[in-house]
């Protein structure tokens, strides 16, 4: 019987709307957990009451905070009852209704997720309640548990997605345990396996070899107490053998008394950096030398401009004073043609050389060197049987080059012409060309055995503007400094080895891309 | 008044100007050219040796090829005292670039910079002493 006035009112405990089903196949059982519920502080909580598991099941759609659930059902039993309400109901609080011979059982059900258990012949309403209080404040923990397991996991996720992104990785070291651990970033900036153990030993495995001394005694610092510093080392990454470029920079964690206990760290793999690094400086010493080469060429135009215009200038002085014999004044006049002349020449040259800087817009072709080097031979026949000269070529390894025909065709025509010029008196002139592709260049290198330059002297003047170092040898000194200017108008390079009488090696290299 | 002058210039246009002009401006000088200032430094240590005076001017370019005008002076400092009394050296040259100018000017043994083409008027005023 229902007494509502036997025990003192306490206030009702309910927020809004504490649902709770009950599944209790015995109906006298169902009675009993009913009374206690309406004596304790839940008795306005709405109460739905199912007598088997399908019947439970069927108000799966509905939210219930409590679910009291009895054991022995005529359609289900134990543990496969507790997982198929969990299943549906898995928001709810679920307490496990048992008899005398459940409690193993029982117990084992807080496995499955039940919060607790309750004996039905030992109910009454100050258990019942203290049982739904407990369960309850035990599923709000759990579910915070839950929840902060959930931020955590996240927080581990973007910090490894940082990690990756950054292409940094981070270390700690424990100094008093010696133990050594790895965040995901270091095991994919090293390219190992998240199986291997952390260990300084394993690390040491990778570094370059060069960089491992100064590694270690930096390593040394760390623990015995210098400054944090950052190192840089060089790598060998393990799921693919390549060698990458990395930075290292550490903290410390000491304790009250200033003594260091951890170590933290980060490797953060720079290789692009360094890579853009190498090549900046390398385009910043290019343009530095085009500048050099530019000053050069305004210095020594102007010089070979200056010089026919103040002779000229000095002979007009000349003839105006008196006293002057006709043929001194007939041999005047003659010289200030050649000063003319000569000033000309320089124009022209001047032209020439400004042309092939401006000349890309000439069409590029496919050229076949070895064609070109016959159309060359052929155009100079008389001299080259006359010196009985020998050419040998092979352009096998890469015959042929995208880029302007008349261009390698003059740069080849001025390097034979040289050879021919500079050849030694009592040696057969012989040339060699051969091309190759190597590194992604187009190479061409040519070699003769005439007088050669003394490199250890002149190798800043070489390709000079009217540099010239051989007197006796008829010349402008035009030249090479054309050939370097054609060749890097092809957007390649030019250099050369040489060494007195022993001829010279002329390397060309392009850029090859297919 | 014998005065003496020694062109060193690879350009035998610039010493037959000059040349011409320092004997038509200054009577009877005496005026060695060399093309080659290999020759030119040989010729110095050859005849400026003896105990008699023979005060010079030098006329010196700046752009000569193998050895130019600064590596001559070099070579010239590493004859004796007495040799470098006897010279007054101008430095000549078609250069405009004003550094060219300081370093001569700065130059221990440089006594002017003068630039090509050497007139008349230059020769006058700086060879000729006002009596």
């Amino acid at each position: 019987m229902v007494h509502y006035g036997k025990t003192p009112q306490k206030r009702s405990f309910v927020k809004n709307g504490l649902q709770i089903l009950l599944v209790e196949d015995n109906p006298g059982d169902a009675i009993l957990i009913k009374e206690a519920l309406r004596e304790s502080v839940y008795r306005d909580a709405q109460l739905v009451t199912a007598a088997c598991l399908s019947d439970a099941l069927s108000y799966a759609n509905q939210t219930f905070l409590l679910v009291l659930l009895d054991l022995g059902l005529p359609d289900s039993e134990g543990l496969e009852t507790v997982r198929k309400i969990n299943q549906y109901f898995k928001d709810g609080v679920l307490i496990v209704l048992t008899g005398l011979d459940d409690e193993k059982v029982a117990v084992e059900t807080l496995r499955e997720g039940a919060q607790n258990y309750l004996n039905k012949n030992e109910i009454d309403f100050k258990i019942l309640e203290r049982t739904i209080r407990f369960s309850l404040e035990r599923h709000r923990i759990i579910q915070q548990l839950k929840s902060v397991d959930k931020q955590l996991l996240e927080s581990k996720y973007f910090l490894e997605q940082a990690q990756a992104i950054a292409q940094i990785g981070s270390w700690v070291y424990d100094i008093k345990n010696d133990h050594l651990e790895w965040s995901a970033g270091i095991y994919k900036i090293f390219g190992l396996g998240t199986e291997l153990k952390a260990s300084t030993e394993l690390f040491y495995s990778l570094v370059y070899n060069e960089d491992l001394e100064t590694l270690k005694i930096n390593e040394e610092k760390v623990i015995t107490g210098i400054e944090p510093d950052s190192m840089y080392f060089r790598f060998v990454r393990q799921n693919d053998q390549a060698i990458r470029h990395a930075l290292s920079e550490y903290r410390y964690e000491t304790n009250e008394h200033g003594e260091r206990l951890k170590v933290f760290g980060i490797v953060k793999d720079i290789t692009m950096q360094k890579k853009a690094e190498e090549e900046r400086e390398k385009f910043i010493k290019e343009i530095v030398q085009r500048h050099k080469d530019l000053e050069q060429f305004t210095y020594i135009v102007s010089h070979n401009l200056r010089l026919p215009v103040a002779n000229i200038l000095g002979f007009a002085e000349i003839l105006k004073m008196e006293g002057i014999t006709a043929s001194e004044r007939e041999e005047f006049i003659e010289l200030i043609i050649n000063s003319v002349f000569k000033l000309d020449e320089v124009v022209k040259d001047l032209n020439q050389v400004l042309q092939i800087r401006q000349a890309i817009h000439e069409k590029k072709e496919l050229v076949v060197l070895e064609q070109v080097v016959l159309d060359i031979l052929e155009s100079i026949r008389q001299i080259l049987q006359s010196e009985n000269v020998a050419i040998h070529m092979d352009f096998a390894k890469a015959p042929a080059l995208f880029s302007i025909k008349s261009y390698l065709y003059s740069i080849l025509y001025n390097l034979i012409s040289n050879s021919l010029k500079y050849r030694q008196r009592d040696l057969q002139p012989i040339i060699h060309v051969h091309s190759e592709i190597q590194n992604d260049l187009f190479r061409i290198i040519y070699k003769d055995n005439g007088t050669g330059i003394d490199m250890s002297k002149y190798r800043q003047d070489v390709f000079g503007l009217y540099k010239r170092f051989h007197s006796k040898v008829e010349g402008k000194g035009l030249g090479l400094y054309m050939v370097k200017t054609q060749v890097e108008s092809l957007g390649g390079k030019i250099s050369l080895s040489s060494e007195p009488n022993k001829g010279v090696v002329f390397t060309l290299e392009f850029e090859w891309t297919i | 008044m014998l005065t003496r002058f020694m062109l060193v210039d690879d350009d035998p246009v610039s010493n037959k100007i000059c040349d011409f002009t320092i004997k038509k401006v200054i009577a009877g000088a005496e005026v060695k050219c060399f093309q080659y200032p290999a020759e030119g430094l040989d010729f110095i240590r050859e005849n400026y040796g003896n105990v008699s005076l023979k005060p010079t001017i030098l006329i010196l370019d700046i752009n000569m090829p193998e050895i130019n005008g600064w590596l001559f002076l070099e070579k010239f400092m590493q004859f004796d005292k007495s040799v470098h009394d006897q010279f007054s050296i101008y430095i000549v040259s078609t250069s405009i670039d004003h550094t060219d100018r300081e370093r001569a000017k700065a130059h221990p043994m440089v006594k002017d910079y003068l630039q090509k083409p050497l007139s008349s008027t230059m020769l006058r005023e700086l060879f000729i002493k006002p009596n």
